[in-house]
């Protein structure tokens, strides 16, 4: 009887050793190279306990060929396309280098928390994009590389080569306060909010061209307004106008309005002032006494490629699907002056390099090689963004990717002094974010009003600054 | 017993309420996945549409002069024609003469200017009915009118006699539409997020977890059920806590455990470390616990061991509990998410998992809602294959198991 | 454990050798696992110095216990004899599995994958043969026709699965791991692992047993614990350790990087509340509220602040959520299962629609929904349009066309969610119905038919109290998934989720967000703590109100 008791030892055994038969083969035949963690060691003093699960894999042979891994957050399949071509020349180039490139998860999938789990873990890639709100969390945290050293020692490079608003706070040193100090990376590319149109519907509803109106200098909030109710007054369905809802949506008006999320030392909400209220009151406006517009938090995407909305909020990044949805005419406009002018946002993204990288050199000369002007052609070619160099050719060569035939529109607003997307170096970014955009929301779906906004908002917005 | 005629009008009556309610409420179930099946077979362009429309459709064209036009029911003097339209439409709204309203005019909607401007338009009662003003130009002078109708005119064009063209309100010509699924929007998503990968996965990850789930839980179901050791039962009640926690206390030191071990990023931490369940445990010792005792003990007084009791006599009989289980464990591997999504690098398409896929693939696509759902439908068709197939399993092994 | 072969006694001087043999064995082992303790605690572990301590620890008290066996054995305690068997298996255990991931076995389930991927067609056999093998039911009444479906059904999956694994190259993987084992570490693992099996089943041995006086309970416990030990030590390793480790991650102010202890003030921030009295309704609630607390709810004068706002409305919209996804999911799941529990034709089709949700898991369908819920060209608005424009039809009636913001506005949010999900349960309840349901005998119903009691009084008084135990179990387990809902808002409500106004901010979401959003891990980690409590008592209190209805 007892004697059969070890057939339960035999039975774990025979179990385990059903997996290793199929699972053994591998170990001897080195496995596609996204799969092994280059750099799964948190550190290079990582002592020979890195248990012993890292002995199998088939080490890189030291020395002259190294691996680098690099990731982005891409919208589709095509900006996937591009960015492995990408990955292959420049890894053609580099000798001595393979590059890896990862195409990260989107928005939805969380991309900038599962980057946070893995450089907590420490195997997030060497280079990786993030957006610019996120740049000083990552800083702060001392997650990513001040490349300022390699960046003097680099005789080629210029901080001046870039659009001056992301380059402020990418080298912005938190210690000191002060901007020019340091280098957390390099823009990826810039956009700017236009209003796509839906050219049919605001021919039906008589409005007047937002383009020509433009053109005259008369798209102002008024003219706005006017549009947006002409086409909302086709009736049934159609809504004159929409917007996605987060920050930089209600933002926008906010700063066209002369107001600011901050106060001018970023230390503080300054969302409580006569113009940031009046900003958020006329959007109010639009959704609540006129109600013109698609329900804030409701994806307007979908209803603007049905042809149900006359004026749709967005950056540059929404081109590609309207190429592909839209079966009316359509184009963009810039955004509609408010009190302060049109002052669109600048967006942006950087390149940054791990803090635990083992090849700073490289990475930095990826990075370099990311942003040099042919390889910036080649990703805004794909009409989701703007280069992110100062130069007039880059400029030139974007007008040419239609449609939108009024490509101008994203490069005038460019121009007049857009309120640059920024990260939050005296708090917390996600924090002040989440606090404004609660409030922003319950404003916008008519469950607060004006004025009990404006003396609860920054209650607890200012919580988020340390 | 017999049966009057009037139970049985009475009997069909119920019946054919159960079934209307059924039928209801089957529908509302099946719905969404009528619309899924539907939009993974569309056009992009057919996406967004409004009102919204189930079935795939495109437009018919006809060719006329190398050129493809859509074809459209027109009504004409000559009666209801299939026309091409050769030009879109331009809107016309037909306005009346305030002053005389048998006076009317025809006009483009930009030739005619709001009265006070959109946002505050005058209106005027007219006959009883309150108007919005316009004013238009007419013979040199600017006249007040009111909206009579609009419509959207279209040029439409005889295909078999393209010189004929005649200028028709859109809104009354019925665009000619076939049926048209898309079947490449199988295949695109396939070359763009590698579902057929993540399915095979998917399979294998929930293959191997159901099958330790099941033997770990009968192997410890019945040590708790039919084994006295010290500490038993004081185990089992710290094993029913655990049935409470809600996973996500786990991710943060699971994820780190996993970076210990270097699973991170690998298959074997979607597997192994799940095949151990409090749940299943605590059914199969519920089961277990209804055997009689008497088979067991024959058992033992012929010599049998333990482990021959368990396998010739326990399992045999648990049939339906262990199906019970390998239904729980098997929706729960199929479908768990959030492991995956902090444990797997979304880049890494080799080691995906189908909620993975569809999470990223909706980043991805969300511009074309027809290949998202041509990715659903991939990943809700497979088990629902295995539902049918085994319909009999899945459902009479909970009954029979009567849950207890 | 009943023997059949009779019992002999071991002469004493054998039984002390043995004893004493034993003894000398746990000594050495302690003596090796007290010098393995010295070694590490010497070492330095870059980043991961607290895990190293642990692993003294952990070292060290198999050290101990080591040494205490070996006493315990000296003295022929029994009790010394169950101490070794549990270390020699647990050292063998971990010299195998140490042994499986130094020849690769883990990471190697990698390229099963790869290569399971183009095979899994194969998987058609397994199906192929089990529609065979379930065909064969249809012949009870020829039981050899039925027992040769079965047979053939049984060796064609066994044989489809064969195919794969050799297809899938388990040979040439047999043959890899032995070559594995050629590596000096292997090979250590192997002799290690070879080494405390034996000692194990040294002592294990009925000799050993009886040396050491040990009876009938001794071996049934270690029967016992042999059977539970795969589940104990995957639950210790992936379940209470990770737990624990959490614990102690909820007193720090860890952000995933570096951890600082701070004691209990991240559940101090959770639990602060404070209640004030405006002076007047016009006043703000920020001049009475002390500094760093937020107004949560006011009832009259009454200001209610909070700390961590953001938990507490997190907590709430768990409650309404799971409050009514339980109601809608159950109620009518107990209606559908009665029908389908009369016996006219087509039920199995409708069990079988009703079921499909379940399976469609909880991603797909969230990203279906999320169309349909879509406030102007989604199936949802039109189709109560529709409805409505029939019910215009009734003289008398006029009702608007509705234009929901289903998921946008902070009214309806959550309750599309809970329409979802209660749409989503509603099927497996109704299984789990129907199985109770066909659980109680129909001659009660009989019974109760010829005493004249009608439809009604029969769900009432028969159906409904012999459903109780099922009715339990659906209510308990519908409660315990619902506490937890994650997928549902954050998939359908834009990142990182939460909705208009928190309106869908569940509290893992909340936990999510707090851990992995703004990675403030410490205190997230304590938010799962009192997140965990909450639904303990909740589960106690289902328990408590369970024994009022009697049995499970």
């Amino acid at each position: 009887m007892n004697r059969r008791l070890p057939w339960m030892i035999s039975l774990l055994a025979a179990m385990s050793l059903v997996l290793a038969a199929c699972g053994g083969a591998p170990a001897a035949q080195p496995t596609t190279a996204p799969a092994e963690p280059a750099t799964a060691a948190p550190a290079p003093t990582a002592a020979p306990t890195a248990a012993p699960t890292a002995a199998p894999t088939a080490a890189a042979p030291t020395g002259e060929q190294i691996t680098l891994r690099w990731r982005t957050r891409p919208d589709n399949q095509a900006e996937i396309d591009v960015y492995q071509t990408i990955s292959n020349d420049l890894d053609a180039e580099f000798d001595n280098v393979t590059l890896v490139y990862e195409p990260g998860g989107s928005e939805t999938a969380s991309y900038q928390d599962v980057l946070k789990t893995e450089l907590s873990a420490g195997t997030a890639p060497d280079v990786f994009w993030i957006p610019g709100t996120d740049i000083a969390d990552f800083a702060t945290r001392g997650l990513i590389l001040n490349l300022r050293e390699l960046a003097d020692a680099d005789s080629d490079y210029r901080d001046a080569d870039f659009y001056p608003g992301p380059m402020f706070h990418l080298t912005f040193n938190p210690e000191t306060g002060k901007t020019g100090e340091t280098l957390w990376g390099l823009p990826r590319d810039v956009s700017t909010f236009v209003l796509y149109l839906n050219l049919d519907l605001l021919e039906q509803a008589g409005a007047p061209d937002p383009r020509e109106l433009a053109r005259e200098g008369k798209w102002d909030w008024d003219a706005f307004v006017e549009t947006a109710v002409a086409v909302n007054n086709l009736g049934g369905d159609i809504k004159g106008f929409g917007m996605n809802a987060w920050w930089a949506n209600p933002g926008l008006f906010i700063n066209s309005a002369g107001g600011s999320f901050f106060n001018e030392e970023r230390t503080a909400c300054a969302l409580d002032t006569d113009e940031a209220v009046e900003g958020v009151a006329f959007t109010s406006r639009l959704y609540n006494e006129l109600k013109v517009a698609v329900p804030y938090g409701e994806d307007s995407e979908p209803p603007f490629l049905a042809g149900n909305v006359g004026m749709f909020l967005n950056g540059r990044w929404a081109t590609p699907g309207m190429r592909s949805g839209a079966r009316f005419n359509w184009d963009v406009v810039e955004v509609p002056a408010g009190p302060d002018g049109a002052r669109s946002w600048l967006f942006w993204g950087a390149y940054v390099v791990n803090a635990n990288t083992k090849h700073p050199q490289e990475s930095w000369e990826l990075i370099r090689a990311l942003t040099r002007a042919d390889v910036q052609g080649k990703i805004s070619e794909l009409g989701a963004n703007i280069p992110s160099r100062v130069s007039d050719e880059a400029i030139d060569a974007f007008l040419t990717f239609t449609p939108p035939e009024n490509n101008q529109a994203f490069i005038n607003l460019l121009k007049n002094d857009p309120a640059v997307e920024g990260p939050l170096w005296a708090g917390s970014w996600p924090e002040f974010d989440k606090a404004m955009g609660d409030k922003i929301t319950a404003v916008l779906n008519g469950d607060l009003s004006i004025a009990d906004y404006r003396a609860t908002v920054c209650d607890e917005a200012n919580l988020a600054f340390k | 017993m017999r049966r009057s005629p009037g139970y049985r009008l009475q009997k069909l009556l119920i019946n054919a309420g159960a079934y209307l309610v059924l039928a209801v409420f089957g529908f509302l179930i099946i719905f969404p996945f009528l619309f899924m099946f539907f939009t993974a077979l569309k056009l992009p362009t057919d996406v967004f549409r409004s009102p919204p429309r189930l079935l795939p459709m495109s437009p018919q064209t006809v060719t006329i002069d190398g050129q493809e036009f859509p074809l459209y029911l027109v009504e004409t003097e000559a009666g209801v024609e299939r026309l091409a339209r050769v030009a879109r439409g331009a809107p016309v709204v037909i306005f009346a003469s305030v002053e005389d309203p048998s006076q009317t005019f025809e006009r483009a909607p930009r030739e005619a200017r709001p009265v006070g401007g959109f946002t505050n338009q005058q209106t005027a009662l007219i006959d009883g009915q309150e108007r919005k003003l316009w004013e238009i130009e007419e013979a040199g002078r600017t006249i007040r009118v009111f909206e009579l109708s609009r419509a959207n005119l279209g040029r439409f064009a005889d295909p078999a006699n393209p010189e004929r063209t005649l200028d028709r309100s859109l809104n009354d010509a019925r665009p000619l539409e076939r049926l048209d699924p898309q079947i490449a929007n199988y295949q695109r998503v396939l070359e763009l997020q590698n579902i057929d990968r993540s399915l095979t996965n998917t399979m294998l990850v929930t293959i191997l977890v159901v099958l330790g789930q099941v033997t770990t839980s009968v192997l410890g179901g019945y040590a708790f059920a039919r084994l006295a050791f010290p500490g038993r039962d004081s185990l089992f009640l710290v094993y029913l806590g655990t049935i409470m926690i809600p996973f996500v206390v786990l991710i943060i030191p699971m994820y780190q455990l996993m970076v210990i071990i270097g699973w991170v990023d690998r298959i074997s931490s979607l597997i192994l470390p799940w095949i151990f369940t409090a749940y299943g445990t605590f059914l199969m010792r519920q089961f277990f616990l209804s055997i009689p005792k008497d088979l067991e003990e024959a058992a033992l007084m012929d010599g049998a061991s333990r482990l021959r009791i368990l396998w010739q006599v326990f399992v045999p009989l648990a049939g339906p509990a262990i199906a019970t289980q390998a239904t729980f464990t098997f929706l729960y591997a199929w479908n768990s998410f959030v492991w995956p999504l902090v444990v797997i690098n979304t880049g890494n398409f080799n080691n995906q998992v189908l909620t993975l896929s569809l999470m990223v693939l909706q980043g991805r696509a969300a511009d074309s809602p027809n290949l998202v759902m041509a990715g659903t439908t991939i990943a809700v068709a497979v088990p629902l294959l295995i539902f049918v197939l085994a319909q009999r399993y899945f459902v009479e092994g909970i009954a029979t198991t009567g849950i207890k | 454990m009943a023997t059949t072969t009779a019992q002999r006694p071991v002469p004493a001087e054998r039984a002390t050798l043995i004893a004493r043999l034993g003894a000398a064995w746990q000594g050495l082992l302690a003596a090796g696992l007290a010098l393995a303790a010295w070694g590490m605690s010497q070492a330095t572990w870059a980043q991961r110095d607290g895990l190293r301590l642990v692993a003294v620890a952990l070292i060290g008290l198999g050290a101990l216990s080591s040494l205490l066996a070996a006493g315990l054995m000296l003295r022929r305690n029994r009790r010394g004899r169950l101490l070794g068997l549990a270390l020699n298996y647990v050292l063998a255990i971990g010299c195998l599995l140490s042994l499986l991931g130094t020849l690769g076995v883990y990471t190697g389930l990698d390229e099963v994958a790869n290569r399971f991927y183009p095979r899994a067609w194969l998987l058609i056999g397994v199906l192929a043969g089990f529609l065979i093998a379930s065909s064969g039911d249809r012949f009870a009444d020829a039981p050899r026709v039925q027992a040769a479906y079965h047979r053939t059904g049984r060796w064609v999956m066994i044989g489809s699965v064969v195919v794969l694994a050799l297809s899938m190259g388990a040979l040439q993987g047999l043959v890899t791991l032995l070559l594995g084992l050629r590596q000096p570490v292997a090979l250590a693992l192997l002799a290690g692992a070879s080494l405390f099996g034996a000692a194990f089943w040294l002592l294990w041995r009925p000799q050993t047993a009886r040396a050491f006086g040990a009876g009938e309970r001794d071996a049934v416990a270690i029967s016992g614990y042999l059977f539970i030990a795969p589940n104990l030590l995957g639950f210790l390793l992936f379940f209470a350790g990770p737990l624990l480790f959490s614990l102690y991650l909820s007193f720090t102010n860890s952000d995933g990087f570096r951890a600082e202890f701070v004691g209990p003030r991240n559940y101090a921030t959770i639990f602060s509340l404070e209640v004030v009295r405006l002076e007047s309704s016009s006043q703000r609630a920020s001049e009475v509220l002390s500094p760093g607390f937020v107004e949560l709810n006011r009832i009259g004068n009454l200001v209610i602040g909070a700390r961590d706002r953001l938990f507490w409305i997190a907590l709430w919209n768990t409650v309404v959520y799971c409050f009514w996804v339980t109601i809608l999911s159950v109620v009518p799941a107990l209606l559908i299962a009665t029908i389908l529990n009369s016996k006219i034709p087509g039920m199995t089709f409708f069990r079988a629609i009703y079921f499909i949700p379940s399976i469609a898991g909880v991603v797909g369908v969230a990203v279906i929904w999320k169309w349909l819920y879509n406030s102007n060209i989604g199936f949802l608005n039109y189709g109560i349009n529709q409805v409505l424009g029939v019910i215009n039809l009734l003289p008398g009636v006029e009702l608007g066309p509705v234009n929901i913001p289903w998921l946008a506005s902070q009214q309806t949010a959550l309750a599309s969610i809970i329409i979802m999900a209660a749409w989503q349960l509603l099927g497996f309840n109704t299984i789990l119905f129907l199985a109770g349901l066909q659980g109680i005998p129909n001659d009660v119903y009989e019974a109760a038919t010829i005493d004249g009691a009608g439809a009604w009084q029969r769900f009432r008084s028969i159906t409904l109290p012999l459903l109780g135990p099922t009715t339990f179990f659906v209510v308990t387990t519908t409660l315990i998934t619902t506490l937890q809902v994650f997928s549902e808002p954050f998939v359908m409500t834009p990142p990182p989720g939460g909705g208009p106004n928190n309106a869908t901010l569940t509290s893992v979401l909340y936990l999510y967000q707090r851990g992995f959003n703004r990675f403030e891990q410490g205190y997230a980690a304590a938010v799962a703590w009192v997140l965990f409590l909450f639904i303990f008592a909740v589960t106690i209190v289902q328990f408590r109100m369970q024994r009022r209805y009697g049995e499970m």
